[in-house]
């Protein structure tokens, strides 16, 4: 299996006032397809950054970063935004949804984006919400949906299109320990069925647990990177 | 671009909902913009046309002949012969609708106590029913009968000034053709009510009985015309001036300056209004929509980082403002509508009828609302409107996606 | 320190803040221009069409407005003319005659007002001396002249230094003739008036008239209409002893007090929405920013600080805005009324219509104390009292819901 994600020497510098703050100094990575890779690191060590960049949110200050063998840096905004909308899969950490509309608008609103018939849509749409469990909460609103509910509505919209990766920025960092864990299981259960790629950026112990791939990054560099066999989830 | 309209639309509805209050404000100053723009149009149209209808309808008519230099000095000496040949065929076409011929000299009216200047009228009666609303407006006794009619109809007004009444004798005093002071007797036969100008200027007659006071034969002063609806006045007055080239042939615009200068004053005066209250409600709607924006700009972020593009963003923002403003003028049009049912049947300005005489316009108003006016006006406020919003909409479509990311 | 506080909040956001003061100063722009520009307006109408003719006011027999006979005559009109101008804010007052006569040239003959007046009290009363456009007014001296309008003479056929002839009733009932010569010509561009009034001398119009001492009417002048109305009170006890009324130019021109009175209408009408509208936007803008507030003052109020007193800082933030928008506006309509003050607006295609009101083509709109006032502070007392709903709010706000809110 090729490589999903390629980044090679990628390093961004903020620039706050008169100071340079170095976030990323050199990143050379490769995600594979059906990869479940975690991205640890204290607050700080530039994780949420690397994804950002990866999704092509930003741009690098320096290096190369391909998403599907496609470079991105230099990439102009619409063309981002299609390669978003079609490749690249995103769960935020809280407010992902759009809060007027219904978890199964939600989803169908990226595939609407997508210009996909009105029959594909909705089956496409019943499929993932019945993937990640939602049957029968359709359509409730995200303000009546509880915090483990709304991530769920999250990756399912991560899914819909059927994009080459799904990136998720401490997704369970604002639930508790139950429905973190069963967040989590639920990714692992869609990478193990489907072969989505996953990269998630956390320092959730629960999440490192899943993941067959561990990377962790310390003050903008990457420390350690080793694959490991994942615990199955009690 | 239809499918991302029907994706996007229900979405800017909902969106405006979110806060309802915030929204509803916004709504009611637009929609009391557009009522105000509305009721300055509708006030100053009802000006126009009653100011338009006071005058043709007394007795100008939608146009005039003359002996050219009536207008000048109305006298008995400028007079003409009755319309013949060309000049009647011309008259008889299909585009007049309406003519009557008149006697109109100045003279001086007596009663037993009482002497005053005015305008003696000798009038064929039929068609000065059709031609003018003065018939219609006797109060007392009645109208001519004929052009034989040997009777005097004269203002109410003029009747008490002169401390006379119906059924009394007065005597009027003109000029006649060969130039001596012609005096005749006439008993009252009506007063007609209306506009105290009217009540005091004018005393009509039967046009014989005028014709054969002064002299003249079958000579008249003027000729009156009313044109079909669908005619065109200009090409009227050109096609009668063709066909009688000697005489003075003049469209009400020319007669009635007054009225006509009402009308293209309104216009400009509209114009000015609408920019006024358009500046107002635009720093209304920008203000609103600018916050709306600021507060979700994370969402705006998530849109673009789950692949919308900025276009998508600037189109969906623009949607709902374009909403909101659309709701708040129908709201304004509505409001409008409202506000004319109790005025169906007339505005009545009453004890400020000699002021709205002043103005040129009768003592009622009927205010109507021009459904040109109303769809034109609209338009006009919703794009503008639209304009207006497009610089919260560009705010909201620079929001980067980054802000979508959790803090760190 | 509440004001402080205040004036840094407004600052926060500043572009909603200007947008705002934008609004307030637009409104009270248009409002201070455009009141001075109709309240100038009013005055000019009144002013010169009382100018034209009538005076600023009139004594008149008891009953003679709505009957203007002849016989119904002020006995001693000289003795009461010179009381009138004793009278403070009275300068002037010309005894007039006011006839009806046939004018007659050759064989032409036309009905018309023939007044006596006196030429020197004339003049100052009435602008008809100053319309003069061929030959010159009647002068102290003269006796058998006469100067009329200039349509009436065109009807007449009559040019100046020919003889018209009069022929009408007396005040006894006989008939009075007269000839006079023509020595001038006026032109008011009214047309009415243009060809209804011939003007002749007092005395010789007395004798004609059977009238010797008497007068119809006593034209009043002063230094300004306000000034003769200021003194109505005073000529009203005057005209009391005399037995005749005082009539001021509302019951002269009742057409005009009502066209007035419904200009004042309508444009009252357009104002309030005016009015409604900015205090509208403001308010909304003020209630948005509590909404975004809501955690700061749940902060403020669990630092100990008293929930009204939270309400006074918004209610002065309001207030603030809502000054310094009026100062603004204030400041741009005083402005561009002063500077037209000076040179005039002129509205070029409408003289038709100000003629017929008596107004000049150019207008020179006047900064008063009344139009410079009432919009500046509709707007603050709109805003200050609108001004209660987000000071409720932030009243009724709990430590607890506060700091919850987001």
């Amino acid at each position: 299996m090729g490589a999903i994600i390629r980044c090679r020497g990628v390093e961004k510098i903020y620039r706050q006032g008169a100071v340079d703050v170095p976030a990323l100094r050199g990143i050379d990575l490769d995600i594979e397809s059906g990869d479940f890779a975690t991205l640890a690191g204290p607050s700080g060590s530039g994780k949420t950054t690397l994804l950002s960049l990866i999704g092509g949110l930003d741009r690098p200050t320096a290096g190369e970063i391909s998403v599907d063998g496609e470079p991105i840096v230099k990439m102009e905004k619409n063309r981002l935004a299609d390669l978003r909308l079609h490749k690249i899969g995103f769960v935020f950490q809280a407010y992902s949804l759009i809060p007027v509309l219904s978890a199964a608008e939600n989803v169908e609103f990226i595939l609407r984006l997508l210009d996909l018939p009105m029959h594909e849509r909705e089956a496409r749409c019943k499929e993932v919400l019945r993937e990640v469990g939602l049957e029968g909460l359709e359509k409730r609103r995200p303000s009546r949906l509880s915090g483990g509910q709304q991530q769920r509505v999250a990756v399912a919209r991560a899914l819909g299109p059927k994009p080459a990766i799904v990136l998720a920025d401490e997704p369970t960092a604002n639930l508790d320990s139950k429905n973190a864990e069963e967040l989590i299981a639920l990714m692992a259960h869609l990478n193990a069925t489907s072969g989505i790629t996953f990269l998630i950026a956390t320092h959730d112990s629960r999440v490192m647990a899943h993941s067959r791939r561990r990377i962790e990054m310390m003050d903008g560099k990457i420390t350690a990177d080793e694959r490991q066999d994942a615990t199955v989830a009690a | 671009m239809m499918s991302r309209f029907m994706l996007l639309a229900p979405v800017a509805w909902r969106n405006l909902w979110r806060n309802p209050r915030r929204t509803l404000i916004t709504l009611l100053v637009v929609a009391i913009g557009v009522w105000s723009i509305l009721v300055f149009d509708v006030i100053l149209n009802a000006w126009v046309t009653s100011s338009r209808e006071a005058s043709l309808r007394l007795l100008t008519g939608e146009g005039q002949i003359h002996a050219t230099s009536y207008l000048d000095d109305p006298n008995v000496a400028h007079r003409m012969s009755e319309p013949e040949g060309r000049l009647l065929r011309a008259l008889n076409s299909p585009v007049v609708s309406a003519w009557v011929r008149r006697v109109r000299v100045p003279a001086v009216i007596q009663s037993e106590y009482r002497t005053r200047a005015v305008t003696f009228l000798g009038v064929e009666p039929p068609g000065e029913r059709i031609v003018s609303d003065l018939p219609s407006q006797v109060v007392v006794g009645h109208y001519l009968r004929d052009s034989d009619d040997i009777g005097i109809v004269i203002g109410r007004d003029l009747a008490e000034k002169l401390k006379t009444r119906l059924g009394k004798r007065v005597i009027v005093m003109a000029q006649a053709a060969d130039g001596h002071l012609a005096e005749r007797s006439f008993t009252i036969a009506g007063l007609f009510d209306g506009s105290q100008a009217a009540q005091d200027e004018f005393v009509f007659t039967g046009l014989h009985t005028a014709q054969s006071a002064l002299g003249i034969g079958h000579d008249i002063s003027e000729i009156s015309f009313d044109t079909a609806p669908a005619a065109s006045l200009n090409d009227i007055v050109s096609a009668l001036k063709h066909a009688a080239p000697s005489r003075g042939i003049e469209p009400w615009t020319a007669l009635s300056p007054l009225a006509y200068a009402m009308e293209s004053f309104s216009q400009s005066y509209i114009a000015m209004w609408l920019a006024i209250m358009f500046v107002l409600m635009a720093i209304g709607i920008i203000n609103t929509q600018l916050m709306a924006v600021f507060e979700r700009t994370r969402e705006f972020g998530l849109l673009q980082a789950l692949g919308m593009r900025p276009g998508m963003i600037l189109f969906q923002v623009t949607l709902e403002s374009a909403l909101l403003v659309g709701i708040g003028v129908l709201v304004g049009v509505l409001l409008m509508l409202i506000t004319l049912v109790p005025f169906r049947h007339g505005l009545d300005l009453g004890f400020l009828a000699a002021g709205a005489e002043m103005f040129g316009a009768g003592r009622v108003l009927y205010p109507h609302l021009d459904p040109g006016d109303a769809v034109r006006y609209s338009l006009i406020v919703w794009a503008l409107g639209i304009g207006a919003a497009l610089w919260p909409a560009r705010m909201a479509a620079k929001a980067d996606p980054i802000v979508a990311m959790a803090e760190s | 320190m509440l004001v402080a506080l205040a004036w840094r909040n407004l600052w926060r956001t500043p572009r909603r803040t200007l947008l705002s003061l934008l609004s307030i100063a637009l409104v009270v722009a248009v409002l201070v221009f455009m009141l001075s520009f109709q309240l100038s307006v009013y005055a000019a109408m009144k002013q010169n069409t009382l100018k034209i003719f009538d005076g600023y006011a009139q004594f008149q027999p008891k009953g003679y407005i709505s009957d203007p006979a002849l016989d119904r005559t002020i006995a001693h009109a000289e003795t009461l003319a010179r009381d009138a101008v004793a009278i403070n804010g009275v300068t002037e007052a010309a005894p007039r005659v006011d006839a009806f006569a046939i004018l007659a040239n050759g064989q032409r003959s036309y009905g018309a007002a023939v007044i006596g007046v006196d030429p020197e009290r004339e003049s100052k009363i009435s602008s008809i001396a100053a319309m003069i456009h061929m030959g010159r007014y009647l002068g102290p001296a003269d006796t058998d002249a006469a100067i009329l309008g200039d349509v009436l003479a065109r009807n007449l056929a009559l040019s100046v230094g020919q003889k018209v002839t009069l022929l009408g009733a007396a005040r006894d009932g006989s008939v009075a003739a007269d000839v006079l010569r023509v020595v001038g010509l006026y032109h008011s561009g009214i047309p009415d008036l243009d060809r209804s009034i011939l003007e002749m001398p007092l005395s010789r119009a007395q004798g004609t008239f059977a009238m010797t001492g008497r007068a119809n009417t006593i034209a009043l002048g002063g230094p300004s209409l306000g000034a003769v109305n200021d003194a109505l009170p005073a000529l009203e006890a005057l005209g009391l002893q005399h037995g005749v009324s005082i009539v001021d130019w509302s019951t002269m021109e009742p057409a005009m007090r009502d066209a007035i009175a419904l200009d004042i209408s309508i444009g009252a009408l357009l104002y309030l929405t005016l009015v409604v509208v900015v205090a509208f936007i403001i308010l909304n803008t003020l209630l948005m920013s509590v909404l975004e507030r809501t955690r700061e003052f749940g902060t403020l109020l669990a630092v100990g600080m008293r929930p009204s007193l939270i309400g006074q800082m918004v209610w002065i933030e309001l207030l603030g805005l809502a000054l310094v928008g009026c100062a603004i506006g204030f400041v741009v309509g005083a402005g561009i009324t002063l500077k037209l003050e000076h040179y005039g607006i002129v509205f070029s295609g409408v003289s038709e219509i100000f003629a017929r009101f008596g107004l000049p083509p150019r207008i020179y709109p006047a900064l008063t104390p009344a139009s410079a006032l009432i919009g500046p502070g509709a707007i603050l007392l709109s805003i200050a009292l609108g001004g209660i709903v987000p000071y409720v709010r932030v009243v009724r706000l709990t430590a607890a819901s506060a700091m919850r809110a987001t």
